[in-house]
């Protein structure tokens, strides 16, 4: 028998395509067509140049450099904030509700601060000589680096600073995801003998497995889109120790105005971010039952 | 019921539609769409000193009233510009502003190498040709075109904090007004400068602040003018990679040794991060522009800073026998490339307006004029500033327009951060430079060499 359809339940998600349409798949079709074409700003035209845009970034010493560090900045960051937010969670997971409250909200509120007021205090922060860090560390006795003037050290300093500044999220949905395993199977683990060692290998880590699949997916997304840092505290400097993916499309398309380079760069950006998040979630999504 | 979603769903969009179109006037007069900068008109800098102040915007729209007065044929629409990236995306999307106000260091020579900004040389009458000091009006040059009006000009001068001298009792080894000194009395003063103010065993306070973080290399190649080093020579072209750069390079490289008498870490700072350290008394000298010193007023009335003693005084020069060159920082007014002469006609008139002397009188009586018929200012440094200013040059001016994907700025912002956080040696890192200047710069230039 024939079904009918519905158009109704197609009117009220309509608007909601249409948006979507408007804010993310006409960008990503024009994207796709700026990357094959070569571009005058000044005079409005634009003719296919086929894949003269992608050999040319291919050909650019300044794109790898920029693809090494954002990988290593990734590679810092993401699981960075994974440790941190999920030695945290479960730190305070035994506390009282109200305790979590606490420091649900002393670890979100940084991320609600824009992140180039955060990287302008980061700044002050990092001053070799009259910054807060450099300076305890000379209390401490050891000499702190010139960290935004190090080539060595500019781009750890970014990776710090994203850490202690991207806590907030992460760490809200690992205590929730901690929070939501039922008790029973740490009794279960307490009678066999688990230590908290184990129980957190065996119980937590795999119970809370779809929220990390998640967070890995989203920090590694945002972590290769870092640009507002960058441009903020170092602006790809020094001597390109910090010059990143975005940075590069950006000073492509506002410094050199040649979006379709930008373009070719982001497409780049776009495949390798799907590649990746679909090798993630292949390799960490399976049915967690409880 | 579909008729109550439709139509107010289409009024919607037509609203939407109307509010983002341009605007257009209703009388026959051009519109001339200005982007002004909030500044423009402060009481303390533009007024009449004798006069109760008005607001700057009261009185940018009174000079806008003038204009139009002045000209029945322009419409002048004023709107306040934020900075550089605005008019950057402005450029890019087709939407630029008719006239704005511009700093030359904010990559506006680009814009015109693009073709992007109109040129004024058809506009530029004798007299004003005689009035404006060529070397403000160089800063506005490619080839034989001249695209700004020039607004006020900063010569990059020493800012030093005499009291300190005073404490450290070198203040006699300062040089008067605009009188030279050499970079052997300038090393002696930092090195006083430097010291452990707090007993801490390290050293707080330093005789110099470097930076090389955002379009700060006209202050690198200011240090290097004075040792005779040029970026370019009419003659040979390209003549950076030659003695006189290695031998202030080695000076630079000098001042910012660990443990030397410059604050660690150039390569990190920022111009304002500089002159926060400089008027916290932080560091006892840096190069700048001579406007720090406004900025310093504003943080010694606002309490943020405690009061002190500053002077200008005239870069160093490796030898006396070579009078010291310093490098304008100009704020100018821009017309962008317009298809219409007539539209094109009234957006200078328009610029030609606001740096023209009757808008600018009390702004130039007290600081910074572009023209050589504005008496000197009473203020000793003011008047130093100016004196230096007659005798700048722009030595960051190609004689010939280069490749568009070269950036030359940021290239030199790139090299001197290589200087001062790596210890590549001086001769290697000027090599690599001139090859890549050599490859990248001069793809498809004609004209060279000269």
């Amino acid at each position: 028998m024939k079904s009918r359809i519905d158009w109704t339940a197609y009117g009220f998600v309509a608007p909601a395509l249409l948006i979507l349409a408007l804010a993310h798949a006409y960008p990503i079709l024009k994207l796709c067509v700026l990357s094959v074409q070569e571009t005058d700003v000044l005079r409005g035209t634009a003719h296919w140049c086929g894949l003269a845009n992608f050999s040319g970034l291919l050909a650019d010493e300044h794109l790898w450099t920029s693809v090494r560090n954002t990988l290593v900045y990734s590679l810092g960051v993401v699981p960075g904030i994974l440790l941190v937010s999920l030695a945290l969670a479960f730190a305070c997971q035994p506390f009282a509700a109200r305790w979590q409250r606490f420091m649900r909200a002393a670890l979100y509120l940084p991320g609600v601060v824009s992140v180039v007021v955060t990287a302008m205090v980061w700044t002050r922060v990092y001053d070799p000589q009259f910054g807060l860090l450099n300076r305890t560390l000379a209390w401490l006795g050891v000499n702190g680096p010139t960290w935004l003037g190090d080539p060595r050290w500019a781009l750890s300093a970014i990776v710090i600073m994203s850490i202690f500044t991207a806590l907030g999220t992460p760490f809200i949905l690992f205590l929730t995801a901690i929070n939501g395993v039922p008790k029973e199977y740490y009794e279960a683990s307490e009678i066999d003998g688990a230590g908290p060692g184990r129980t957190f290998l065996a119980v937590t880590l795999p119970l809370i497995r779809p929220t990390l699949l998640y967070l890995l997916i989203i920090l590694t997304i945002g972590s290769f889109q870092v640009f507002s840092a960058v441009y903020v505290m170092t602006e790809g400097g020094p001597n390109y120790a910090t010059f990143t993916a975005v940075y590069m499309v950006y000073e492509e398309a506002f410094r050199y105005f040649d979006f379709g380079r930008a373009s070719a760069l982001s497409v780049i950006l776009m495949a390798a971010l799907a590649l990746l998040a679909l090798a993630q979630f292949r390799w960490l999504s399976s049915e967690v039952e409880y | 019921m579909k008729r109550q979603f439709v139509v107010p769903t289409l009024v919607g969009f037509c609203l939407v539609a109307i509010s983002c179109s341009r605007t257009t006037t209703d009388d026959s007069r051009t519109e001339i769409l200005f982007w002004s900068r909030p500044w423009w008109g402060d009481p303390p800098q533009y007024q009449d000193p004798s006069q109760p102040g008005i607001p700057a915007l009261e009185w940018q729209a009174q000079r806008i009233a003038e204009v139009e007065r002045a000209h029945p044929h322009i419409k002048v629409r004023r709107e306040i510009d934020p900075g550089a990236d605005k008019l950057r995306l402005a450029f890019a999307s087709h939407t630029a502003p008719d006239v704005f106000f511009v700093g030359v260091d904010n990559e506006v020579m680009r814009f015109a190498e693009m073709g992007f900004i109109e040129p004024i040389d058809s506009f530029l009458t004798d007299a004003d040709r005689a009035d404006i000091w060529p070397s403000t009006l160089d800063i506005g040059r490619l080839g034989i075109r001249h695209y700004l009006w020039p607004l006020y000009n900063h010569a990059l001068v020493i800012l030093i904090n005499e009291a300190l001298c005073e404490e450290r009792g070198v203040v006699g080894l300062l040089p008067k007004e605009d009188q030279d000194w050499d970079v052997a009395t300038f090393l002696k003063v930092a090195r006083a400068l430097t010291f452990d103010r707090d007993g801490d065993g390290r050293n707080d306070v330093y005789g110099v602040g470097l930076y090389a973080l955002g379009e700060a290399y006209p202050v690198q190649m200011t240090y290097l003018a004075n040792f005779g080093a040029r970026l370019f020579d009419e003659e040979r072209g390209f003549v950076f990679h030659s003695p006189q750069t290695a031998e202030g390079l080695r000076f630079l490289r000098q001042l910012s040794a660990p443990g030397s008498v410059a604050v660690p870490g150039a390569s990190g700072y920022r111009v304002m991060d500089m002159a926060d350290l400089f008027f916290a008394q932080r560091v006892g000298m840096m190069l700048g522009t001579a406007g720090l010193t406004e900025y310093g007023k504003t943080q010694f009335q606002t309490g943020r800073a405690k009061p002190f003693r500053c002077r200008l005084a005239p870069v160093p020069v490796a030898s006396l026998d070579r009078p010291s060159v310093s490098y304008l920082t100009v704020g100018a007014v821009a017309v962008s490339r317009q298809a219409d002469p007539a539209r094109c006609a009234a957006a200078m008139e328009l610029a030609r307006y606001l740096t023209s002397p009757e808008v600018n009188r009390w702004f130039w009586s007290k600081w910074a004029s572009p023209r050589r018929s504005t008496p000197l200012p009473a203020d000793p440094n003011l008047r130093t500033m100016m004196k230096l200013a007659a005798r700048s040059e722009n030595f960051l001016l190609p004689p010939v327009a280069l490749d568009p994907r070269y950036d030359l700025p940021r290239q030199l912002d790139l090299f001197f951060q290589r200087i001062f956080s790596s210890d590549v040696p001086i001769e290697t890192a000027l090599a690599e430079f001139e090859a890549k200047f050599r490859e990248r710069a001069l793809r498809g230039v004609e004209g060279w060499p000269l």
